[in-house]
């Protein structure tokens, strides 16, 4: 099933190399982005020295576990995004009808470019960042591959949860939602400390943005260690479980109502 | 094999008001009303037959496809392939099965034909030899070779068609769905897929049901048939019977020059001409062969005659014409 599925994904690669010029634009123009939203914090903090005790590198370390967590869904899971279009045009039809499970069709399915940008960038950062931090050792490296597990996880478990809604609205093919969630989830870049309560809230538990890449910084500067560790496994698995069983009832709301 | 008991499937369907003001009162309140898909059919097909679907759009033809494999949940009756509810029976009847929809690939469209068959040769945990033995089958009737390193995206219809076909007999499925296999293809393609199918339902007693707008796939490929209309089963049986039982006329086509006014000479026939081809159906009690013989001699120089009965598009648009008077 593993080697099936990273099979896909190789071949999409191959696909998308045909087109030689579009995927080195897609490349440089993802690393731009990614390097460009890194701008901001670094002349915010050309100003002022601090905000809320996290000093600049700390913030870059919040950035590069995102983009790391956001470039793994993009090139493992893109297929998610595409949920609404299939529903729309009955491909979903033979999805449901091949012996094998839907979910992992649907995590098969396509591959995005930005994503390698995206992982790439966010990579390079976190070693630099570790290294400037002073903290890179064997343990920690260990560590983030743990944070960057439990970060792709939750970031899926989003995007699969706000593309499932298709299932329930006539949304001729797109939906919105996942979109938002992703945007609204984008405000976990900084500390979220600095924000109200609610959005706190918002951004740990609703939208738990946090938990990809905030909260593994926390604990890397020593904040509750074990604690915040096992409440990012719990979290992770919640979304996990809790995106499937979203995406079965999809399925079972899709097979009562047909299209 | 298949088994169907008084099946009913309704949908809910949203209700839309047309204009800008409905598009907006639909923003805050949708209307829903329900949509008879299906409307309580029952029949039955033995292991290995070719059974036929015929049914004008909308008459419920995909909609069953669909309850027999296990897609859509019935809204009431009983459904059982191979001793089985499709429901319930999950990834080993899907095993079993193959489906084919024409107008939607199985395909995995970026990578190239060969890649997708060997995904399938995973996905369905094929034996290596069986694998083999079935590709090189396959490739060789359906004149595979040449497509088997393009991307799908980058064939052609035909193309496409030939390799999505080819794909679902890959696992050697005992029964095999087909929801319009050639629509839109040409000729040639169609033959090639008829031929296939054909020999496949023959040879390796694969049991098919196929939906087809193209009456010659349903003539080529089936034995049987049922007919839907609006939901309703309105005839179950074999190919020929549904032709006796509909078509008792008989049909003269004639091109010449026109001598005199056919219509006057048969008055109980109907006659509609095409250019320098003209058309004469009567029913056989009414006027004899030689009776309509000498008349059409009388009323034209002929060029060219044929006598026949009319074919199976002629039985079936009669018989939705009289689903509609009934």
């Amino acid at each position: 099933m593993i080697r099936i599925f990273m099979k896909m994904k190789e071949q999409y690669i191959k696909t998308e190399m045909e087109y030689t010029f579009n995927f080195w634009m897609m490349l440089v123009s993802g690393i731009l982005t990614k390097v460009l939203s890194m701008a901001v914090p670094f002349v915010i903090y050309s100003y002022i020295p601090d905000i809320a005790g996290w000093k600049r590198d700390e913030i870059f370390l919040i950035m590069s576990f995102l983009f790391i967590a956001e470039g793994n869904c993009s090139v493992f899971f893109q297929g998610i995004w595409d949920i609404p279009a299939m529903i729309f045009d009955g491909q979903f039809d033979a999805v449901l009808s091949r012996p094998v499970s839907p979910l992992f069709q649907v995590l098969s399915y396509g591959m995005g470019l930005q994503g390698i940008s995206s992982l790439g960038v966010g990579t390079v950062s976190l070693f630099v960042l570790l290294a400037r931090l002073d903290v890179l050792s064997v343990k920690t490296i260990l560590m983030s591959l743990f944070f960057v597990v439990c970060g792709t996880i939750l970031c899926m478990s989003v995007y699969l949860i706000g593309n499932c809604t298709a299932f329930w609205y006539d949304s001729g093919g797109r939906t919105t939602i996942p979109y938002v969630a992703a945007s609204v989830g984008q405000y976990a870049k900084y500390p979220v400390q600095i924000y109200p309560g609610a959005v706190r809230f918002v951004l740990s538990f609703v939208i738990p943005y946090a938990f990809i890449c905030v909260v593994p910084v926390q604990i890397l500067r020593g904040e509750h260690q074990l604690l915040f560790a096992a409440a990012m496994f719990g979290i992770s698995v919640t979304f996990f479980l809790l995106a499937r069983l979203v995406f079965e009832r999809g399925i079972r709301h899709y097979e009562s109502m047909g299209m | 094999m298949i088994e169907v008991k008084e099946l009913k499937k309704v949908y809910r369907v949203n209700v839309k008001k047309p204009g800008m003001m409905g598009a907006v009162q639909n923003l805050f309140r949708s209307e829903w009303t329900e949509k008879t898909a299906i409307g309580g059919i029952s029949f039955q097909a033995h292991e290995g037959q070719a059974l036929a679907c015929i049914g004008e759009n909308g008459a419920g033809k995909s909609t069953l496809i669909k309850v027999l494999i296990g897609i859509l949940t019935p809204t009431a009756g009983e459904v059982s392939v191979f001793g089985k509810d499709p429901r319930k029976a999950g990834r080993p009847y899907l095993r079993e099965i193959g489906v084919v929809f024409g107008q939607k690939s199985n395909l995995w469209i970026d990578i190239p034909v060969i890649e997708s068959y060997q995904a399938v040769q995973t996905l369905y945990r094929l034996d290596r030899q069986v694998f083999q033995r079935n590709l090189e089958q396959i490739v060789g009737l359906l004149e595979l070779e040449p497509l088997l390193s393009s991307p799908a995206r980058k064939l052609s219809l035909g193309q496409r068609m030939r390799a999505d076909i080819g794909m679902v007999f890959l696992h050697e499925p005992k029964l095999l769905f087909l929801d319009e296999p050639t629509i839109g293809l040409d000729i040639n393609v169609k033959h090639t897929i008829r031929t296939f199918l054909r020999k496949m339902n023959q040879e390796k007693g694969t049991g098919i049901l196929l939906t087809s707008h193209d009456l010659d796939d349903i003539d080529e490929i089936c034995d049987d048939a049922v007919v839907l209309s609006k939901g309703k089963l309105i005839y179950d049986g074999t190919l020929d019977q549904l032709k006796h039982r509909y078509v008792t006329e008989k049909m003269v086509r004639v091109t010449g020059r026109p001598r005199q006014e056919i219509r006057l000479l048969l008055p109980g026939a109907r006659v509609s001409a095409e250019g320098r081809t003209t058309k004469v159906v009567y029913q056989p009690g009414q006027y004899s062969s030689e009776e309509v013989l000498h008349a059409v001699t009388s009323a034209f120089e002929i060029e060219d005659i044929t006598i026949q009965e009319p074919d199976i598009d002629e039985v079936v648009s009669r018989i939705f014409q009289k689903g509609e008077d009934a």
